[in-house]
């Protein structure tokens, strides 16, 4: 039977990096309640600690990046990191606020075998930008336990037989539940987690340390560990926010881009597709300028890979003008379906429109909705009301074809024309009528038209227009002859 | 090859040649280039005659110059259109196309798309990404006067996509080089009516004929000018 295996992933410093916009060649740190939380590499080296006031840190360091804690930056990041990890296996809990546990011993045969697992893991945590430890155990409280220590010789173990050796090396300040007893039992002499292990049970028990014991039988694989699963989110929504403010199109393009990654992520969890978003631009406050500027895609083709869909929304923001410099984006997914099936067959259909769908999301990125047309023909008797363009593709209804042919073009409004004697004059010469007179009447009930339609042909140029004679309007004294369509 | 194929009809004498010319080398006795892929046919067998490859060719930029729009081009365009079952595209039409007029010719109402984009530059755009991605069996195109390096990208994206593209420019763009496979100028035919067809560029020997376009009756013949 295989051996389970879990991958423990721990953040280091996620206060930290929930501000990871900030430029790396600068020393860095948060604080909380006037005090250090946590700095980065720069800020450490040049003296910077932990615990310290912010007086002293700046004292030390006058230009460094100071940041307050940010709890609801935090509680994103850790979005983030779980949406990163949820594609790799459905079974993902946490363990403790900073560490992640996950089982990934199912998945390996899906990912090409455990190398590549763990460099496609590294790869994805990596590219939001995070510091974590990674670790694989046997057992889910020994992966956390091997990713939280700050040392350990080993941090991946894959066979259950050597895992009480690299357990026993890890001190015992690893251990959340020893914390509380830490005293008495360094006191003791027992510095590391094969010293707890080997004192008497009994003791332990009387000594109320029964939760040191319970967690040791889970880590070292002697009692089985009841964790609850994440479930993915029922709806999709982040936000990133940048440090500085932007105004080139790369730059936000780039964020947005993080936020891409977590929907792809979502719709991986869930195997979803969607057909429209919601991406707001928020920009830095200015007196009463606008300070969002929300852009709504939406597609005919639903879109779960991130490529197309990151290409798409270049194009829309190229279309776009900014009032003010971009200081963070949120993505939100409005409307999505379910994944379309894969296809049955080998080739790809001749005939198929998969192809046409993401032609037109191209197309109307860039030119807008309103620039890719289809026609949507209604059965009624004038032209203007039965020639009808829409912007999303209609099953077409039934429409009675009239017996004399129609131009190609058609001019709206009616152009209206000169007369010199009794004949419709256009592009300087007097137009001849070819064709019998086609009467056309509609809506005598509300807005009458009577109209009589003949093909007129230019003597010169050879052209050859629709024209027609509004009877209403030679009753009411008003020019009556209008161009309504040209023949191509 | 081919020149050791030349010169051995040469030395043969008399007029036949010795060996089967190669598909690559268009002698001056051919009117048309041999060796082209099977065209669309447009619907005119006297212009049909006068294509290489026996109508509207693929994969390659066709020109139409026109002095105004509205001069029988799609009567022209329309039996070719009407064939095959992918959409067709309109791109920057000079008005707006009417679809009753395309339905009643016998098309089918989804297979039309009208883009109307705000700038030229998109428009150039917009043909580009249509004819790379493969998916419509015709574009037609009313293009303006437009440099030559616009013409070749157009040209090398017409390339890579199995249908028809036809570009329908101005009459006074025939003075200027273009890269496409076929050009044609239409004109009105003041005299009968309808409108007169010059083959002006074509892959094989010039024709000095001109051709008649009825409006009406879509019959065609030629005429000697």
């Amino acid at each position: 039977m295989k051996e389970a295996l879990w991958l423990g992933v721990h953040l280091i410093q996620p206060a930290l990096d929930a501000w990871r916009d900030a430029p790396p060649q600068q020393p860095h740190w948060v604080l909380e309640q006037g005090r250090v939380l946590a700095c980065n590499r720069l800020a450490w080296q040049a003296g910077v600690r932990p615990g310290m006031r912010q007086a002293g840190a700046s004292a030390l360091l006058p230009e460094a990046c100071t940041q307050r804690r940010d709890p609801q930056a935090e509680a994103q990041l850790r979005q983030a990191v779980v949406l990163a990890l949820l594609p790799f296996s459905p079974q993902l809990a946490w363990q403790g606020t900073d560490t992640l546990v996950q089982s990934i011993g199912a998945s390996l045969s899906l990912f090409g075998g455990l190398r590549r697992c763990y460099a496609r893991v590294q790869a994805s945590v990596a590219s939001l930008g995070v510091q974590v430890r990674l670790a694989l155990a046997p057992t889910a409280d020994a992966a956390a336990l091997l990713a939280q220590a700050e040392q350990a010789r080993r941090r991946r173990v894959l066979r259950r037989r050597r895992l009480p050796a690299c357990l026993d090396a890890l001190a015992l300040t690893c251990l959340p539940e020893a914390r509380a007893h830490q005293a008495w039992l360094l006191a003791l002499g027992c510095d590391t987690l094969g010293d707890l292990r080997r004192l008497p049970r009994a003791g332990l028990q009387q000594r109320q340390a029964q939760a040191v014991l319970w967690a040791l039988d889970r880590a070292y694989g002697d009692a089985p560990a009841i964790l609850a699963w994440i479930a993915p989110p029922a709806s999709f929504q982040a936000q990133a926010d940048s440090l500085f403010p932007l105004t080139q199109q790369t730059a936000i393009t780039t964020l947005t881009r993080r936020l891409l990654v977590q929907l792809v992520a979502w719709l991986d969890a869930g195997q979803l597709a969607v057909t429209t978003l919601q991406w707001v631009l928020h920009h830095e406050r200015r007196g009463s300028r606008r300070s969002q500027t929300p852009l709504v895609l939406s597609w005919l083709q639903p879109g779960w890979q991130l490529e197309p869909m990151a290409a798409l929304l270049e194009e829309r923001l190229a279309a776009v003008v900014l009032p003010a410099p971009v200081v963070s984006v949120s993505l939100q997914a409005l409307q999505w379906q379910l994944r379309p099936g894969v296809s049955a067959t080998w080739l790809p259909q001749a005939g198929a429109t998969d192809g046409l769908a993401a032609l037109r999301d191209r197309l109307v990125a860039r030119l807008g909705s309103a620039s890719v047309r289809y026609p949507c023909l209604q059965s009624a008797h004038l032209p203007e009301q039965a020639d009808g363009w829409t912007e999303t593709p209609q099953p077409s209804a039934p429409w009675a074809a009239p017996v004399p042919l129609r131009p190609f073009w058609l001019l709206a409004p009616p152009q209206p024309l000169a007369q010199h004697a009794g004949a419709p004059v256009y592009d300087g010469a007097a137009l001849q009528c070819e064709t019998e007179i086609e009467r056309i009447e509609d809506a005598w009930w509300a807005q009458p038209a009577a109209r009589d339609y003949l093909v007129a042909r230019h003597p010169h140029s050879g052209r050859r227009y629709w024209l027609f004679y509004d009877r209403l309007a030679a009753a009411a004294g008003q020019p009556a002859w209008f161009l309504h369509g040209i023949y191509a | 090859m081919s020149m050791s194929a030349m010169t051995r009809s040469e030395s043969a004498g008399d007029g036949k040649p010795a060996v089967l010319p190669h598909p690559d080398v268009w002698r001056a006795t051919q009117t048309l280039a041999p060796g082209f892929s099977q065209g669309v046919e447009t619907g005119m067998a006297a212009l049909s005659a006068q294509l290489p490859g026996g109508g509207w060719p693929r994969g390659g930029l066709v020109e139409i110059l026109q002095p105004t729009p509205g001069t029988g081009e799609w009567q022209l365009l329309q039996a070719a259109l009407l064939q095959g079952e992918r959409p067709v595209a309109l791109l920057q039409p000079p008005y707006a196309p009417h679809a009753a007029a395309w339905v009643q010719a016998g098309g089918a109402p989804e297979r039309l798309l009208w883009v109307q984009p705000q700038h030229e530059a998109d428009a150039l755009w917009a043909a580009e990404q249509m004819l790379r991605s493969q998916t419509l069996d015709a574009l037609v195109f009313w293009l303006g006067e437009s440099a030559y390096r616009q013409l070749h990208r157009l040209h090398l994206a017409a390339q890579h996509s199995h249908g028809l593209c036809f570009l329908l420019r101005p009459l006074r763009c025939a003075s200027q080089a273009s890269p496409a496979m076929l050009r044609l100028a239409l004109t009105p035919d003041g005299t009968q009516g309808g409108s007169q067809l010059r083959i002006l560029k074509r892959r094989g020997g010039p024709l000095h004929t001109v051709l008649h376009l009825d409006a009406e009756r879509m019959t065609q013949e030629a005429a000697i000018s």
